[in-house]
């Protein structure tokens, strides 16, 4: 085996593309790196409480055949030999799936879920689950302390939160211990850790990641996306676990190829945007760091429109989606009185109080949302991509309840007020991207795209990247 | 005779801003607040104007 060449925190933080190149120039091998990798993972992971369960043991067995295939140049894909984890309501064979709950703490499934099983074709390395908010945060929750492992601690600074739900994928990939990592959002769940943690989360559309073997929180809104150092690792994943599946009611049933050269010419896109997002809305301090960021969106050479968002109540609809569609899904766990074996209170009386949603509430949110998706077709007529802040605040602090006082926001919308949500009822693709700092915490950007349109807001976030070096900036190594 | 929480306090030695604070919620009181929360969008949704014609949406491609 040929001698490992590069050091442990140049590894940790590494690429895809990097590790891709490393492996096969045979500076390391894939069970080195899966070695290094899920010490780290096993080591560090519970310091930030983002190891549900270390797959580590499994992982070295696909290392040795994925290095038995580079080493007779079989090159499968750019994540062959590569190590990775998921979020724990990723179903792995013979395995605990907790969904980040104590109810669920034992339990196990005979199948590994779709994503899981294209990564292996892919021969990347499972090496591990990540830890999450309880039920990916079905029915609310009022502390970072809603998980099974504990509350998500933040790479940046363990006294904040890592965010949610997908807490354990971003601090994952933060701290180094994975390159890259599946996350799910149905809404907000992976552009906030992505933002909180600083790195590069991408939500596909609706429909274009098989869910098949993940958690059910809501059927129309679940989507499995990814999180990694950039947009270029981001766009490989995608590639790699995107296209149709019959066991995924809500599949598309597309495919999506990672082709960034298509996209080359920026200048021919339209991006809305609102001053307003970037100089008014966000938190005092955090505001001179969105107005570089905007800058450098400006400094591309993209045409840009002042827009602002249709105007609808997207958290009651949205709430009231989901909250419907999770009742429905847990209704056995709710009236048989488990869901009280949660861990936050507000999430317990949350799920509870969603079965009093009526069959009208949940139709009558589902027209609006009818209405909500023609009137973005209506936008994305004259514009291709929306530019926003992709959280207006920083990380809350771990060890406390949630601040709930609604922040002081101006009258007047842009972009950004409801984003998240509009975005998430439309089933539309997004990425967070890290776009400054602030008090030692990386704040993102958020890109958001007509359906399918993954490959343009990838290009978008590269060439930010390219221009910028806040994705690779990384909290102070741990060995 | 009657004494008010601030004197309760100054009998017991507390700081009269410590007999202010609020008793946290009861659990009951916290499952009402979630159910109120669910009535309160009940009415919002049912203030919301939809045409007839409008059928709720259970596709989400393009």
């Amino acid at each position: 085996m040929p001698k490992t060449k590069l050091d442990e925190n140049s590894i940790a933080f590494a690429t895809i593309g990097e590790l891709s190149a490393a492996l096969r120039n045979r500076e390391i091998s894939s069970v080195e790196l899966t070695k290094l990798l899920g010490r780290r993972l096993e080591k560090l992971g519970p310091e930030y409480n983002a190891l549900a369960y270390s797959l580590v043991k499994r992982g070295h067995k696909a290392a040795k055949d994925a290095d038995f295939d580079l080493k007779h140049e079989r090159f499968r894909s750019p994540l062959q030999g590569i190590p990775y984890a998921v979020k724990d309501l990723i179903a792995v064979a013979d395995h605990p799936t907790t969904w980040g709950a104590k109810p669920f703490a034992d339990q196990v499934f005979d199948e590994d879920a779709t994503v899981v099983r294209r990564l292996a074709s892919k021969q990347a390395i499972l090496i591990g689950k990540l830890s999450m908010v309880e039920l990916a945060g079905g029915g609310g929750y009022s502390s970072a302390a809603a998980s099974l492992q504990g509350p998500g601690l933040n790479p940046w600074n363990k006294q904040y939160w890592s965010g949610g739900s997908s807490s354990g994928s971003g601090a994952a990939v933060a701290a180094g211990l994975v390159p890259f990592a599946l996350g799910s959002e149905t809404s907000g769940s992976i552009i906030t850790p992505a933002c909180f943690c600083g790195v590069s989360g991408l939500r596909p559309t609706y429909g274009l990641v098989s869910r098949h073997g993940a958690m059910a929180l809501s059927w129309t809104l679940d989507k499995i996306g990814v999180l990694a150092r950039s947009a270029e690792d981001c766009g490989l994943v995608l590639h790699a676990i995107a296209g149709g599946d019959d066991d995924d009611p809500g599949s598309a049933q597309k495919s999506f190829y990672y082709a960034p050269q298509y996209y080359e010419n920026l200048s021919e896109l339209k991006i809305a945007y609102a001053e307003i997002d970037f100089a008014e809305w966000p938190d005092e301090p955090l505001r001179p760091a969105f107005a570089n960021a905007l800058a450098v969106v400006k400094s591309i050479g993209v045409p840009m429109l002042e827009s602002k968002l249709p105007d609808f109540p997207y958290g009651p609809l949205i709430t009231c989606i989901i909250d419907s569609e999770a009742a429905s899904i847990f209704e056995r766990f709710i009236r048989t009185g488990r869901v009280d074996q949660l861990a936050d209170q507000k999430q317990i009386d949350g799920l509870k109080a969603s079965l009093n949603y009526s069959a009208v509430d949940y139709l009558k949110a589902m027209r609006v949302r009818t209405q909500i998706q023609a009137a973005f077709r209506t936008l994305f007529a004259s514009v291709d991509l929306l530019v926003a802040p992709a959280r207006l605040n920083l990380p809350d602090r771990a060890d406390q309840p949630f601040d709930e006082t609604p922040p002081k926001r101006p009258d007047r919308k842009g972009v950004v007020s409801g984003l998240v949500q509009a975005a998430n009822l439309c089933g539309l693709p997004a990425i967070s991207i890290p776009c400054g700092f602030v008090n030692g915490f990386p704040i993102g950007l958020q890109i958001v795209g007509r359906p399918f349109s993954e490959n343009r807001i990838l290009a978008l976030a590269r060439e930010f990247q390219r221009r910028t070096d806040f994705h690779k900036q990384h909290p102070p190594a741990w060995t | 005779m009657t004494f008010t929480r601030r004197q309760w306090a100054a009998l017991l030695g507390m700081s009269p801003l410590l007999a202010q604070t609020p008793a946290p919620p009861a659990p009951e009181a916290k499952l009402e607040k979630a159910n109120t929360d669910v009535r309160e969008a009940s009415k919002r949704l049912a203030e919301i104007e939809v045409p007839m014609d409008i059928e709720p949406a259970f596709r989400f491609s393009a």
